[in-house]
């Protein structure tokens, strides 16, 4: 909530005005969406947080929230863009995107009404409306499930970037930009970069981001040997999965652990016991 | 081109050192627990040789151009950064090893003792999560005291099992996490190691003596007494025999086989054996 100016001079006032104040924010508003895309919002759950490193390996992403989004770097990525480094390429990207806080509010609460011809439809004997009387029609009655509780976008989530099937982080929300025209904010401008995905579970319900997330995660756990009524078969002793032959180049194209440990079968004498070839699984 | 003398000649050692660095590292896992101590996730780690052809990188990593995330994390790469001679290694360069050759019983094949090179090593760890990182860690720092001993098989028509000591020398650090937000986090772990390797030069093909003739001389007047000739004796049922009647032919006899030593003498003054 933003506080209120104190005019200097009660004569003018330049940041008081509320129905000037709703002019703006309906016409950024619109802005966005007549020149934005339409994306998708994964709020991150934090899953088990490790309170001495700070982090939280075992994040969650489990919804995908539509929301239109300006794309202020419009003619092309930031960053350093496609980057060959030790660990093969990085896409460096970064991108920086302008989101209505009036529609962050509204993805909160009520899900948006599918807009046909530029209107959007309005439920037969809808007539709850959004915040204000100037505010867009909503959909009343169905809960759309979003697991969405934060009072704005919070850095750590992602964005799912359809033309590119890219996933970005946010990076950093700046908030104060523009900087209190006519006396509040309007806009998040959002830096988000590629994702540097550690295999944070992404589980949406959204087929094409799920289907996406699975080919590049390395959880091992998820070629783990069924039973017959589809129940992970565990280990009697240990409680622990038992994972199907698995090989690392499945879900990453730049491992050659299979090609390594190949070659060296003929070169070490494997009569040796070589701690590392006999993990447990 | 002839080099030093020599036919061309390689081994690929250099490759076969790579390896086999590459691969005390190729099974690494990381595993994240729910807050019960449950097994959530066990994560496989990808492993490559660092430096790569940019072109073929992109190419293989990203054939359609539709990646969705940055990069892969956790990630582990390495790479041979430099070598560098060892002289408190260095050995009699005359002494050989050798082996049999299987195509041709009376020959066989040899190469003198190699020279000792150190190969420098650097092992990357890429996380997003420092506990990625420790546990990775974790799992490789036990086993270093700080060397690991591999018994490698450097020249496959020789044979000769060799250890090669990998040393542990040092782990650092790298974490940008002081940054404005929006700058890239990166938490690299670089271990360095040296391995104590050795570089032989060419293999050769040699004769296998299997005969050798002693001729014994009176000290004083020089006259012939004896001659000993030293065979393998191998009868025809594989057993080692010390008559040279009962064996078969020294040339149907190999290095590998297990022959017995028939010494037979000849009395030059008299004509007897």
């Amino acid at each position: 909530m933003d506080g209120t100016f104190i005019v200097a001079n009660k004569y003018f006032n330049q940041y008081n005005y509320v129905r000037e104040q709703r002019l703006t924010e309906d016409l950024i508003t619109e802005a966005v969406e007549i020149h934005g895309l339409e994306m998708k919002y994964l709020p991150r759950t934090i899953w088990n947080e490790d309170i001495l490193f700070g982090e939280d390996p075992l994040s969650k992403f489990n919804d995908a929230v539509s929301i239109t989004l300006y794309v202020k770097s419009n003619t092309g990525f930031e960053g350093q863009g496609d980057f060959l480094s030790k660990f093969g390429v990085e896409l460096r990207d970064q991108v920086v995107f302008v989101m209505s806080r009036k529609r962050w509010l509204q993805i909160t609460t009520e899900k948006l009404l599918v807009e046909v011809d530029g209107i959007y439809q309005q439920e037969s004997g809808n007539t709850k409306q959004y915040a204000n009387s100037e505010g867009f029609l909503l959909e009343t009655g169905t809960a759309n499930g979003y697991n969405i509780t934060s009072s704005r976008p919070n850095e750590g989530d992602l964005l799912y970037f359809g033309p590119g099937q890219d996933l970005f982080e946010i990076k950093f929300i700046e908030h104060e930009n523009p900087f209190y025209p006519h006396g509040k904010k309007f806009t998040y401008v959002i830096t988000c970069e590629k994702f540097r995905y550690s295999s944070e579970s992404i589980s949406t319900g959204n087929t094409e981001i799920d289907v996406q997330a699975s080919a590049v995660t390395m959880d091992m756990r998820l070629f783990s040997l069924l039973l017959e009524d589809n129940t992970t078969m565990l280990d009697e002793e240990t409680g622990d999965h038992f994972i199907q032959e698995y090989r690392v180049e499945i879900n990453s194209r730049s491992a050659n652990n299979e090609y390594i440990g190949l070659q060296a079968g003929s070169i070490i004498d494997f009569s040796d016991t070589n701690p590392f070839s006999e993990l447990e699984q | 081109m002839p080099s030093f003398g020599n036919a061309y000649f390689y081994h690929g050692l250099l490759r076969r050192y790579v390896i086999a660095f590459g691969s005390m590292f190729d099974n690494l896992t990381v595993t994240r627990r729910e807050s019960t101590g449950a097994v959530a996730q066990t994560l496989a780690i990808p492993i490559a040789y660092a430096p790569k052809e940019s072109w073929l990188v992109r190419i293989k990593t990203d054939p359609q151009l539709l990646r969705t995330v940055q990069v892969q994390l956790p990630s582990a790469s390495f790479e041979l950064a430099g070598m560098t001679y060892d002289g408190t290694r260095k050995m009699q360069p005359l002494n050989k090893e050798t082996a049999s050759s299987s195509s041709d019983l009376n020959k066989g094949k040899m190469v003198y003792r190699g020279v000792p090179w150190n190969l420098n090593f650097s092992l990357f760890l890429y996380v997003r999560n420092a506990d990625d990182g420790t546990q990775l860690l974790e799992q490789i720092l036990p086993f270093f005291g700080p060397e690991w001993t591999n018994t490698m098989t450097l020249i496959p028509t020789i044979g000769t099992l060799i250890d090669v000591p990998v040393i542990l020398n040092s782990v650092h650090q790298e974490d940008t996490y002081e940054n404005n937000f929006i700058d890239r986090r990166a938490l690299v772990w670089t271990l360095n190691f040296t391995m104590k390797a050795i570089l032989y030069g060419p293999a050769t093909t040699k004769g296998i003596i299997k005969t050798a003739r002693t001729q014994l001389r009176d000290y004083e007047t020089s006259a012939k007494t004896s001659l000993l000739v030293t065979t393998p004796g191998l009868n025809a049922n594989g057993a080692a025999t010390t008559h040279s009647n009962n064996s078969i032919s020294t040339s149907l006899i190999s290095a590998d086989d297990p022959y017995g030593y028939c010494v037979d003498i000849t009395d030059q003054t008299s004509g007897e054996i």
